[in-house]
């Protein structure tokens, strides 16, 4: 199809432009399509001697016990609902910060703003499960000391299902929304402000301007990184969950995401085969949803579409 | 065009690829990479130290270092001991070790990524809890011989019981060398006398009496709370109240029961027969819960019972005699007034001492030098010097020995605690000391449970786990989700029905299937 010399022209034609482009095809060799091969271990029952190829097949056991316990689907479906409305709660806060930041007035507003809302983001989740636990817990919590206080009485927040997904919702957006609302800031900042002083002179509210203006020019951004998060919508975020969740029987149906209930079951066993198929699983998943959401959007407006 | 750029980098993938299989497998032929010969005049050492007159030593003209891998987080001063150790090693088996330490924080991730990462090391503790027999079957240890053994570590062969050797084996083969000593879990409660003394209580003979002492905590001590229960010792009252107290024993470790008097070793099977004993238990502890004897926070408390109880916060906690004797030796010198008890709770029933594989060493099979290995081993199993050096510390820096044999600790042992550092696998009982200044009644528990010991063969269960793993995963799921709050008495609605779910969730989870697997290795093992 394509005779040699073809590529030997291509070549020196963008020698450059292949020099600039070889470290990210490095990384991802290296590091994503290398591990690839690791894959092989979801069939097997895992050797110390034998090594990665050389242990012998264990067809599909290593997938039981994920369905064994019956938990796979409460699991796949509780992993899914908390993304989703981690993907929307933050997409609505992380727009409206950006948008606010953008407009709002003063440079030391926007700078306090800015500030205060990514310092969370540089917290690690450990810090965060702790201070979680100093407010909801039951004897010393803040949260209940205040209501006792107010004369009505403690609530067991860590014996009761009800309240975990609004406080896991919650935290999980004070932690992000200062950090990726940073990228849509960028976007607002980089509209071409001739067309707001135009939509101004004319006599459009802010709110005209920017229903009209910022966010009709934001929509191919919000479509790429609303794509790319759908494609993680099976991978629970395993820190958000471990740390401030741990291992309280007591909440698991309600906050058990895939990755969780992984850690807990092979913790002991340690099994590489069992683990590996759990990934396997969770990358098939999102490979597919990726495929099909890309298709979707691909189909309605081909300008949106990731590739 | 577009076509070309696309394969581009599929072609120097490809290459890269290539590259890398090759240099890997380049990189396995130097396995035998020699370290220089140290002509120096360690050589006839060996022999020196008094150890060993063999007639035909082994060969340890190359001078190696041994890497040898422990768990648990050191001791401040473990460099200094170990530096100490290597000078004397240097001359017997012209060798040098270096210890690595995984701490208990996050050793089991660690533990097995070892092996399968091909790390070098040498040496490496294995236990039963440390699912030694799973990794031995999947080839993670060197295969000692009976001829390695007493060519290279003859004193171990000569002089430690059959019955030792034995438990380190798995379907005949030789994988660790187990600890040197009858050591028996004596698991109890740790409460305050101040306490019992002021509301009168005598002793704490049953968990009745313990939860007397509960009650009056609780009523009378405003800002304490009874009992954290969080951890390991909510474990402690299902493993005494529940196997204990009513000779039941797990074979393997596997939440499987079987009655120690019954010789055939059937499994007592919770899915066909509920088992009123544990929803008595359960009740109990949903009692407690709801009195306010147990914190409302004992499933995601971040505080362990032992630290709540040095801080003052709570009044009791359940632990082994051992721990118990440290805690007696940190509140003595902080809060001498307090005046910690501990009360075993199993004080009439037969009792099984713990398999010598509780804690043992293992070789790496991808180790360069698995005789000199086996030869520090020996060393450390039977010689005096390097037994209670790793153990207890430098001898009159650390600690010394009273007038009548036990061990003194003096005001450096803050810097290597005895038994801290992590030298469980070869424990050594001849060498072993016993505190001379702990809880008053440590040497009558010790005596008494010793006096009940049996022994049985299922001691030595080394399950084989390859068929029922999905289970087992399962299970563990089961266990953390339904049984764990039950322990604790978190319930919604009543006792039974909570219990009926966890045992239909441990059908689901294939209970049955597991009990039949294990019980045909169970008859295997007592040749049924």
């Amino acid at each position: 199809m394509h005779s040699k010399s073809s590529l030997i022209r291509e070549w020196t034609k963008n020698k450059v432009l292949f020099l600039m482009v070889l470290p990210a095809v490095l990384y991802y060799f290296l590091f994503s399509y290398l591990p690839l091969a690791g894959m092989v271990l979801a069939f097997k029952s895992y050797r110390f001697d034998s090594g990665i190829f050389g242990s012998p097949w264990a067809g599909l056991r290593n997938f039981e016990f994920f369905f064994k316990s019956g938990k796979a689907w409460l699991i796949t479906s509780n992993t899914v609902v908390y993304n989703v409305a981690f993907i929307v709660s933050g997409l609505i806060l992380q727009l409206l910060v950006a948008i606010v930041v953008a407009e709002a007035a003063g440079r030391y507003v926007k700078k306090f703003m800015q500030t205060t809302l990514l310092f969370p983001f540089f917290l690690s989740w450990v810090v965060v499960g702790s201070f979680v636990y100093n407010l909801f817990n039951y004897d010393f919590g803040s949260i209940n000391g205040m209501l006792k206080y107010f004369g009505i009485g403690s609530v067991d927040f860590y014996g009761n299902t009800d309240y975990w997904e609004y406080i896991l919702v919650f935290f999980n957006n004070w932690k992000y929304i200062g950090y990726n609302s940073l990228i849509y800031l960028a976007v607002i900042v980089s509209i071409d402000r001739s067309l707001f002083e135009a939509a101004e002179i004319d006599g459009a509210s802010i709110f005209q301007r920017i229903r009209t203006i910022t966010l009709p020019l934001m929509i191919p951004t919000i479509m790429i990184l609303l794509l790319l998060s759908i494609g993680n919508i099976f991978r629970g975020n395993f820190d958000l969950f471990y740390q401030i969740i741990g291992n309280n029987g007591l909440l698991f149906d309600a906050t058990d995401v895939i990755d969780t209930y992984v850690f807990r079951s092979l913790i002991h066993s340690q099994d590489i085969g069992m683990s590996a198929a759990a990934g396997l699983y969770q990358s098939a998943l999102c490979f597919a949803i990726i495929m099909l959401s890309n298709f979707i959007v691909k189909k309605i407006q081909p300008d949106y579409s990731l590739f | 065009m577009k076509k070309v750029r696309k394969k581009f980098p599929l072609l120097l993938a490809l290459a890269l690829f290539v590259s890398i299989i090759s240099a890997c497998s380049g990189g396995n032929n130097d396995g035998s990479e020699s370290q220089p010969a140290s002509p120096d005049a360690s050589l006839p050492a060996a022999v020196q130290s008094g150890e060993s007159a063999k007639p035909t030593g082994p060969d340890t003209s190359e001078e190696v270092k041994l890497k040898m891998v422990l768990i648990g987080d050191g001791a401040p001063d473990a460099k200094a001991v170990y530096d100490e150790l290597n000078k004397k090693l240097k001359q017997d088996i012209n060798a040098t070790v270096d210890v690595q330490f995984l701490s208990w924080a996050d050793w089991s991730q660690k533990y097995q990524l070892l092996f399968s990462t091909g790390d070098d090391f040498d040496l490496i503790i294995t236990a039963t809890w440390a699912q030694f027999a799973d990794n031995a079957r999947k080839g993670a240890f060197y295969e000692i011989t009976p001829d390695v053994l007493q060519k290279y570590a003859p004193r171990t062969h000569s002089d430690n019981l059959p019955e030792v050797l034995e438990a380190g084996k798995v379907e005949g083969k030789q994988y660790a060398l187990p600890m040197n000593y009858h050591e028996i879990t004596i698991n109890g409660y740790v409460v305050r006398g101040d306490l019992m003394d002021k509301y009168g209580i005598a002793s704490i003979d049953s968990i009745d009496d313990f939860e007397k002492y509960l009650d009056a905590v609780v009523k009378n001590e405003k800002g304490m709370v009874p009992w954290e229960g969080t951890n390991y010792d909510n474990w402690i009252i299902a493993k005494t109240q529940l196997e204990e107290l009513r000779e039941q024993y797990q074979p393997g470790n596997l939440g499987l029961r079987v009655d120690l008097n019954d010789p055939g070793a059937k499994i007592i099977d919770d899915i066909a027969n509920p088992d009123q004993g544990a929803i008595d238990l359960y009740k109990r502890m949903a009692d407690w819960n709801k009195k306010g004897y147990i914190s409302k926070n004992a499933l995601v408390n971040k505080v362990t019972s032992k630290d709540s109880f040095l801080s003052g916060k709570s009044a009791a906690f359940l632990t082994n005699l051992l721990e118990a004797n440290a805690t007696y030796q940190t509140v003595k010198a902080n809060h001498p007034e307090w005046d910690v008890r501990f009360y075993p709770a199993n004080t009439t029933k037969k009792v099984v001492a713990n398999s010598f594989m509780a804690n043992a060493m293992a070789i790496n099979p991808k180790s360069k030098n698995p005789e000199r290995a086996l030869m520090l081993l020996d060393l450390l199993r039977n010689d005096e010097w390097y037994n209670q050096t790793t153990t207890f510390g430098l001898k009159g820096k650390h600690w010394d020995v009273s007038a009548d044999g036990k061990l003194v600790l003096l005001p450096a042992s803050q810097g290597y605690p005895p038994d801290a550092a992590c030298p469980w696998g070869w424990r050594n009982e001849k060498y072993y000391l016993s505190p001379s200044d702990g809880l008053s009644n440590y040497d009558a528990v010790q005596t008494s449970y010793r006096g009940r010991a049996i022994n049985t063969k299922l001691n030595n269960f080394a399950p084989n786990l390859e068929n029922t793993k999905s289970q087992q995963a399962a299970l563990k799921d089961v266990e953390n989700q339904y049984e764990l709050p039950l322990r604790l008495g978190f319930v919604k609605g009543d006792v039974e029905s909570s219990y009926k779910t966890m045992i239909d969730k441990k059908k689901a989870a294939g209970q049955e299937k597991l009990i039949e697997d294990i019980q045909q290795q169970l008859n295997t093992l007592l040749g049924q």
